[in-house]
């Protein structure tokens, strides 16, 4: 749990509050066309041209088995720069419901995360931070998306870790 | 006073005007303001005493010719001088007829103006000679010429035009000489410019023009006629000064009515507010409006300018007015609305306030910016370069190292601080030295006293040592500066370049080069605890010797490998042979990489003509492909903004050329940037010099390398992926291809072979061809290889074409003896598969005994594909069109199918399988039946497809962009282009397509793409 403290972008899904490291976060967009790829994983919304560049779009909601829901005005798109497993780094576009704020939030108020047993695994779970009296979950985005990218794998290796 | 007195006071005074007459000149005043006294003189007699009837008005009629030319140039001119001049001699018959009791002579009208002037009848007779008139009268039937050819001319006929355009040109050409008011001359001038617009475009009468024509007569008459009676002048119709878009004298007074309601609203406005801020923006808009269509002075334009600037400071900052505002705006007003009366009235008009611009500089609250701060001038490019010692003193020949022990010295490399940046300088530098010296010395081999090359080698290994020095590397500053003495020896003509020389020279250069090596592989964090040892001190010795034996013997100190070497080679011993032979033995461990050459990484520099010092700049490959990208989007922009819709329902001329010009930049921008990329393959073929140099030394055979167009150019990466198939190529050539040379002359064939290495354009590829003059592909060998290997069944017999494809086979080789040059079988498949890679394919023609060329088609450029843009259930896709062979609307009884699910076309007697596309993309297409949709018959290889899609959108370039790292396993999809419309649409992999079918076989062809059961039965 070392060196967790800092600047963190929360953002909405459902009635549950996510953090991922303002560091990561390249920038965030409105939602737009995203012209989908087939042969993907459901989570995997397709593509997007983030000036002329083309990056791939994952659906959080869908990737954390959450209920899908319509498009509101809120719902926006988040440009993480992730690294992958062979080191190389590239962005990503993640759906979420709505972007909250970038909060500081201190070592004090991250707890481990929690064990669930076989129910949940939480390897992607960098903490719980405790901010104004609300949970919220911090990501390590690196491994969100590295479980993304095995998935769509054709080989479908076991994810890592 | 007798009436027969007065007339002859007058006649005497007409005789002076006829006098002065006779002296006037068109063009000229001389005798205006004489005949003007005399003229006044008559009027006063006749004012004063009573003159029979016809004579005062023709003194009336003298009168006015003479005042129209004062209130015109002040000069005469050829029609006022002959009206003149028949006045007089009227008035001297008249005169004379009145002393001598004679009856008046008719008062005939002097001037086109006089009151008698008979006017033209419009009839049909007249229309095209009007009467020999002069000034007015003459425009007036002209005018009326021309109404009488637009009373007969037709919408969409050009009948009528020319004559109406010669009469408005002879209307043209009297107004410039009789100077016509002001409204008139408008009037001809727009005439004149309708005329221009119909012949510039349709050339036929259009209605609204014709109308317009129409009107015109009719306003031209009816201001003639006023102008001849000395009324005003009627107003120009607005219509036409809008439409002209050339509204001078009309602008100045609604410009000084804006200024008037600025005014007015600034009187309301108070400071730290911001009412009436709009309204005056909005006044100041008008007023630029106005100004850019017609023509206003420049000072007025400044001054709307430098409004606007005050505005657009406002805006930024508070958005309300200050006390300087206001008071600098109720100027500006008032400045304005007194400097549009001036224009009007044709002075001069006042500049502009000097206070504008300098209070516009101490502004109290509105920020200026020239007061802004300016960021401080980015420090001159510091780059990390060691500086090299200007000295180019070499010292005596081989002493300081003569002493020293024979131990290697080790390579002591301190990565830490600011040595970092040097040795990072230094060896980026570096590789183009290393090729400057290779390349040098392959030229001394064929001109060993060429002066220019021996001092560009020089210069290398100098620069080198001065680097080397710089960041204490001494191995390598001890090696170069040997080396640098040998070059210095022979530039000095103190001794003559052998072939040892040239090999002491080469070794050197490749052993500095795998020192380059290993410390960029320590830079970038690789085998940092293995210290480098490449032992230097033979070649070290051997310079020495050469220096201090002034011989070019080489005997003395041959290196192991070199004695190694069989036969008395010219070329001497390998350089690569010498260098792996000799680095073996003080630390086996030492890694050293594999010899690639050094001056792959950059060859976008060192494709440059080394001769031209014209200037270059190194750029960061990753900045220049952002900058390619940033780019194309900057290109797709500019098309969605000037496809707009709504933009291009305006009606602005102004933004129509805006656009013009945006696009012409863009598109050269593009072009530019493109060109960027492209380097010469230069680079790439002297590096083969070097090889065919190995190789023939090497192989015992006498091999010379021609080259040509090696200023084509290039995508960078293909250039650097082509590197390494050229290479397999030339080996083959010299191994398997150039026979030796006892074989050659046996042939009837000059000892030495020759290898053709060309580049050049073929119709929007580069062809890059590899030719050898040896002894051809036997096919006979080929085919029982072949059938060895079970390629081909035995008794399959193959067209000669296919045969030759055979050496492409993964594993396949003839070679008897396997060399360690070529043999091994692996190599041409990997060639082609290269190639393939970069989009190019590869072709071989041989002549059995006469030689082999392999043909190299290859794309200009990797980042753009020409696509068919294809739309499948709502969503576009791209097919690359070279694997697209045709595309057709089938017909129902072209389909059949294989067990109700798999379905075939036949594409004229040719079954293949049909491959619904949308089910393998996942989506919902418009139609299922594929006799309502459109079939694209792609190929791979040999084998065909029939996608079937919803529609064919279109054909265009498209940049072919990656889909970015998580969804590069989709074999499927070769990428993504973003399109017009700013969308990326995918691009489909032909190849993987094909595969994937073929490999899903007919019958289970509905579970390609894993496409749910239910759709699949329900689209069959």
């Amino acid at each position: 749990m070392a060196r967790l403290a800092g600047k963190y972008l929360t953002f909405v899904l459902g009635h549950e509050c996510y953090g991922v490291p303002v560091l990561k976060v390249r920038e965030i967009i409105r939602i737009c066309d995203i012209t989908p790829v087939p042969q993907m994983p459901d989570y995997i919304k397709g593509v997007l041209n983030l000036r002329g560049k083309i990056i791939p779009v994952a659906d959080l909601r869908l990737k954390f088995h959450l209920d899908h829901i319509e498009n509101t005005k809120l719902t926006c798109i988040v440009v993480v720069q992730v690294i992958l497993g062979d080191q190389s780094v590239t962005p990503i576009g993640l759906i979420v419901d709505a972007v909250e704020e970038v909060v500081n939030i201190l070592e004090s108020d991250i707890e481990p995360p929690p064990d669930f047993g076989t129910l949940l695994h939480t390897d992607h779970i960098l903490g719980m931070a405790k901010v104004k009296g609300t949970v919220k979950t911090l990501l390590d985005i690196d491994r969100v998306v590295s479980a993304v990218h095995s998935e769509t794998s054709v080989i479908a290796a076991h994810a890592p870790r | 006073m007798s009436l027969s007195s007065i007339a002859n006071q007058v006649l005497e005074l007409t005789r002076k005007v006829a006098q002065e007459l006779s002296f006037a000149e068109p063009g000229r005043d001389s005798g205006l303001l004489p005949i003007n006294s005399f003229v006044a003189e008559i009027e006063e007699i006749s004012a004063n005493n009573p003159l029979p009837a016809p004579l005062p008005a023709a003194i009336q009629q003298a009168r006015r010719l003479v005042d129209r030319v004062f209130d015109t140039t002040a000069l005469f001119d050829a029609s006022t001088l002959a009206s003149l001049e028949r006045w007089a001699s009227w008035m001297e018959g008249a005169l004379l007829g009145v002393q001598e009791g004679r009856e008046m002579p008719a008062l005939p009208s002097f001037s086109e103006e006089g009151p008698g002037a008979s006017r033209p009848t419009a009839s049909k007779d007249h229309r095209s000679v009007p009467p020999p008139q002069s000034g007015f009268g003459r425009i007036l039937a002209l005018v009326q010429s021309i109404a009488q050819e637009l009373a007969s001319a037709e919408v969409g006929s050009d009948a009528g035009l020319l004559p109406v355009n010669s009469f408005v040109y002879e209307i043209e050409e009297l107004s410039e000489k009789i100077d016509l008011p002001g409204n008139l001359d408008r009037a001809v001038f727009l005439a004149r410019r309708w005329m221009d617009q119909i012949l510039d475009t349709v050339a036929v009468f259009e209605e609204p023009a014709l109308n317009q024509l129409r009107e015109w007569t009719a306003w031209m008459d009816a201001a003639l006629e006023q102008a001849e009676q000395g009324h005003s002048l009627p107003p120009l119709p607005l219509g036409w000064a809008l439409d002209a878009a050339e509204a001078r004298p009309d602008v100045f007074p609604q410009i000084a009515s804006l200024a008037q309601q600025l005014a007015l609203e600034l009187a309301f406005a108070e400071p730290g507010k911001d009412a009436g801020l709009l309204p005056v923006n909005n006044f100041v808009l008008q007023m630029e409006d106005l100004g850019q269509k017609g023509e206003i002075p420049g000072v007025l334009t400044q001054a709307l300018r430098t409004a606007r600037q005050w505005l657009d400071r406002i805006f930024e900052t508070t958005a309300a007015f200050d006390q300087t505002a206001l008071t600098r705006f109720s100027e500006w007003a008032s400045w304005v609305e007194k400097t549009c009366e001036h224009c009007r009235s044709g002075y001069e008009p006042q500049p502009l306030p000097e206070a504008w611009g300098a209070r516009e500089a101490s502004g109290s609250s509105v920020p200026s910016p020239a007061h802004a701060p300016v960021p401080p001038a980015p420090a001159a490019a510091s780059a990390p370069i060691s500086p090299v010692p200007a000295a180019t003193a070499v010292e005596p020949a081989g002493r300081s190292f003569s002493q020293q022990s024979a131990i290697e010295p080790p390579l002591e490399l301190n990565l830490e601080g600011d040595d970092r940046d040097l040795i990072q300088g230094f060896i980026s530098e570096s590789y183009e030295h290393l090729q400057n010296i290779e390349q040098g010395v392959l030229v001394l081999e064929e001109n060993p006293t060429d002066a220019a090359t021996l001092n560009s080698i020089f210069r290398a290994f100098h620069t080198f040592k001065g680097g080397a020095g710089c960041v204490n590397l001494t191995p390598i500053k001890d090696l170069a500066h040997e080396l640098e003495s040998v070059l210095d020896a022979a530039r000095q003509h103190k001794l003559h370049i052998t072939t040892e020389i040239i090999n002491v020279i080469l070794e050197g250069g490749d052993t500095l080069g795998k020192f380059v090596e290993q410390i960029a592989a320590r830079l970038a964090g690789k085998h940092l605890e293995v210290p480098i040892c490449i032992p230097t001190l033979h070649l070290v010795h051997r310079a020495q010797s050469i220096l201090g034996h002034g011989s070019p013997s080489a005997s003395e100190v041959v290196p192991v490998a070199q004695a190694a070497n069989p036969g008395p080679e010219p070329l001497g011993g390998s350089p690569a042979a010498a260098s792996a032979a000799t680095s073996a033995p003080p630390s086996a461990a030492a890694p050293v990489a594999p010899p690639q050459p050094a001056t792959r990484a950059n060859p976008a520099s060192s494709g440059a003509a080394p001769a031209v010092a014209a200037g270059f700049v190194k750029v960061d490959t990753i900045k220049l492909d952002a900058l390619i990208d940033l780019v194309g989007e900057l290109v797709i922009s500019e098309s969605m903004v000037v496809q707009d819709p709504e933009l291009r329902a305006l009606p602005s001329r102004n933004l129509a050329r805006n656009l013009g010009q945006l696009h012409r930049i863009t598109s050269e921008l593009q072009r530019t940037a493109m060109s960027l990329r492209m380097v010469p393959i230069r680079a790439t073929f002297q590096k083969m010099t070097r090889l065919v140099r190995d190789l023939s030394a090497k192989q015992h055979k006498q091999v010379q390398l021609v080259m040509s167009g090696e200023d084509t150019e290039l995508d960078r990466n293909i250039v650097e992926e082509i590197g390494d198939p050229l290479v397999h190529m030339i080996r083959n050539a010299a191994d398997h291809g150039i026979e030796n040379a006892e074989a050659r002359v046996a042939k009837g064939k000059s000892a030495t072979g020759t290898i053709y290495l060309r580049a050049f354009h073929q119709g929007g590829n580069i062809v890059i061809q590899i030719e050898d003059d040896g002894n051809g592909l036997n096919k006979d060998r080929l085919l029982a290889k072949a059938r060895e290997r079970g390629l081909v069944k035995p008794n399959e017999t193959l067209p000669d074409k296919d045969i030759y494809e055979l050496i492409f086979a993964a594993g396949f080789s003839t070679a008897e003896v396997i060399s360690d040059i070529s043999g091994r079988g692996v190599g041409m498949d990997v060639v082609r598969q290269n190639i393939e890679k970069l989009r190019g394919k590869v072709e071989i023609q041989t002549v059995p005994g006469e030689g082999t060329t392999f043909t190299i088609y290859l794309p200009l450029t990797l980042a753009i594909i020409d696509g068919m843009i294809v739309s499948v259930g709502g969503q576009r896709y791209i097919i690359p069109t070279l694997s697209v062979r045709e595309s057709f609307r089938p017909k129902p009884e072209m389909i059949s199918s294989v067990h109700e699910r798999g379905e075939m076309v036949n594409v004229r007697g040719r079954l293949s399988p049909l491959l619904r596309l949308y089910q393998y993309l996942e989506q919902a297409p418009k139609v299922t039946d594929p006799a309502e949709a459109i079939i694209v018959v792609v190929e791979s290889g040999q084998q065909t497809r029939c996608l079937m899609v919803d529609e064919l959108l279109g054909k265009q370039e498209v940049v072919i962009k990656s889909l970015g790292g998580a969804l590069k396993k989709n074999h499927a999809l070769a990428g993504g282009a973003v399109l017009g419309d700013g969308r990326v649409g995918l691009i489909l992999n032909v190849d993987a397509l094909v595969k994937l079918s073929g490999n899903a076989g007919p019958a289970s062809q509905a579970n390609l793409g894993h496409v749910p059961q239910s759709e699949t039965t329900k689209s069959m």
